[in-house]
């Protein structure tokens, strides 16, 4: 053995010990056995290695203290000790919150297979048998402090994405209309509002917004981007600051549409676009016109259509997929009164179609159902309690609702 | 979303049924690589039995007709029902792609 040994050491010993990266070299390791030839073996071999932070102790007992004082990331202990065994040492650890992940390896000359399912069931991650192999125990002992150093790793990565996951939820809260902002607009054009904004995977490609043009023109939009994640929230950054630079000047929806439509088609990749619905409310004139990139039919109740909730016409080119498209301006009458539904597709596709609580069509009736004078805010709520009902928690893409109505009689 | 393949000489035929959704990005790509192995100068997807689709799984399309551009295929979508072509008429991507009823 001692041949063996010396050779190990000489050779293969030196040859990965240099494979020790700074931190698997400062791994603390714990050796207990209360035989000190064994334990100066055990060490010989794995400071041999490169290991070079190692402490032993004689038994279980002083094993356990040794533990809970320096948080060893692995221990490497024998099973027959006086005193406190090896068994008893293992259900010590794992019953310490303090070190109830350390690995620990047992060394065992049991070959029953009973005996050393009893070692693993008290806990060991592995057995190490005796006498030593200087290459089973190094490879072992590495495995486990590597799992180790992995599983921390991947913790801490968690960690660190969940913290900026929280960070970039907020900053994306943040883009869509506060409330203040909300209510001096509601105020300046005599309009009450409600809306509901929730991301499906923390962050969403969905945004809406409010512009206004004039004393008496207000712009109206909603957006959706295709896909969701990290990746739709980002172009949602960028159409509100291409919205709110001023860089986006038109005249029209249309206009408006395809102004948005030639900035993105040079940004987005092929098959990522956007859905967008974009109305110039006249509040003068009691009317709005509005322009349509794909987005879902938006539903408008006004006196025209004899107080029915009915779905617009809202086919078009989505944002981003030709550079050259050309979208159509509506009019509508909007006079005080008058409501206007924006939904993002979530909300006709949950759970997927053809299951979907709503259908525009029924989400037509379902608003028609409520009554005649509901508030934004009741409409929203109530649509939201409906698809609640389905037992979805959380619809599968980003839902967005805005419920916008032209108040009476304030004029 | 599920998938069967057919092939004859000049075309290549894809039946997709279930839901096409953004998780299926990957094995879409897949299968796009398989139709330019394939050599064919057409691609037939049937979508009579695709029952949803999402945004992304539109944007797929628009991938496929791409990819075929790039590598000498034409792409045609036949039989879209319900959700899925209502969904294609609302984007107008009858305009932009092939589609067959």
């Amino acid at each position: 053995m001692s041949v063996g040994r010396q050779e190990f050491e000489g050779e293969i010993g030196r040859r990965f010990g240099d494979n020790l990266g700074f931190e698997l070299k400062n791994a603390r390791i714990l050796i207990v056995d209360d035989t000190l030839t064994v334990r100066a073996v055990i060490a010989g071999y794995l400071r041999n290695y490169g290991y070079i932070n190692l402490r032993e102790a004689c038994d279980g007992a002083e094993g356990i203290d040794i533990a809970l004082d320096w948080n060893p990331d692995l221990v490497i202990t024998d099973l027959m000790m006086p005193g406190m065994d090896g068994f008893e040492l293992c259900y010590r650890l794992h019953s310490s919150p303090k070190t109830e992940n350390v690995p620990i390896l047992v060394q065992t000359a049991l070959n029953k297979s009973e005996e050393r399912s009893a070692v693993f069931s008290a806990g060991a991650a592995d057995l190490i048998s005796k006498p030593i192999d200087p290459q089973e125990l190094l490879g072992r002992v590495r495995t486990h402090l590597e799992k180790r150093r992995l599983i921390a790793r991947l913790s801490d990565f968690q960690r660190r994405m969940e913290n900026e996951l929280a960070l970039a939820r907020t900053m994306q809260e943040s883009i869509l209309p506060e409330e203040e902002v909300v209510a001096r607009i509601s105020a300046r054009y005599r309009i009450s509002m409600a809306s509901h904004y929730e991301a499906s995977i923390g962050l969403g490609g969905d945004l809406w917004g409010l512009t206004p043009i004039d004393d008496d023109r207000l712009l109206l939009y909603s957006a959706d981007f295709s896909g969701h994640g990290v990746g739709s929230a980002l172009n949602t950054f960028r159409l509100h600051s291409f919205i709110v630079g001023g860089a986006l000047q038109a005249n029209s929806p249309a206009e408006w549409l395809s102004r948005l439509n030639t900035f993105f088609y040079k940004l987005l990749p092929v098959g990522q676009f956007a859905t967008v619905f974009c109305a110039f409310i006249d509040f003068a004139r009691g009317t709005f016109d509005y322009a349509s990139a794909g987005a879902p039919p938006p539903i408008l109740n006004a006196p025209e259509t004899a107080g029915a909730f009915r779905p617009l016409c809202s086919a078009g080119y989505p944002i981003g997929l030709l550079g050259e498209a050309h979208y159509e301006n509506a009019t509508c009458a909007f006079p005080p009164g008058s409501t206007l539904f924006l939904y993002s597709d979530a909300l006709i596709e949950t759970p997927e179609p053809p299951d979907a609580v709503f259908t525009t069509q029924s989400l037509c009736d379902f608003l028609q159902s409520l009554p005649p004078d509901a508030s934004p805010l009741l409409c929203k709520e109530q649509v939201l309690k409906h698809l609640r009902k389905t037992g979805m928690e959380k619809p599968e893409d980003d839902l967005t609702i805005v419920v916008l109505k032209s108040e009476k009689g304030l004029a | 979303m599920n998938v069967e393949t057919s092939q004859t000489e000049q075309t290549y035929l894809i039946k997709l049924s279930g839901r096409l959704v953004f998780s299926d990005h990957g094995e879409f790509r897949h299968l796009l690589n398989q139709i330019t192995a394939a050599r064919v100068k057409a691609c037939v997807i049937d979508l009579a039995e695709l029952q949803s689709i999402d945004s992304s799984g539109l944007g797929m399309f628009m991938v496929a007709l791409e990819t075929g551009k790039e590598h000498g295929w034409s792409l045609t979508l036949r039989s879209p029902r319900g959700h899925v072509k209502a969904l294609i008429e609302l984007g107008k991507f009858d305009r932009l792609l092939t589609v067959e009823d």
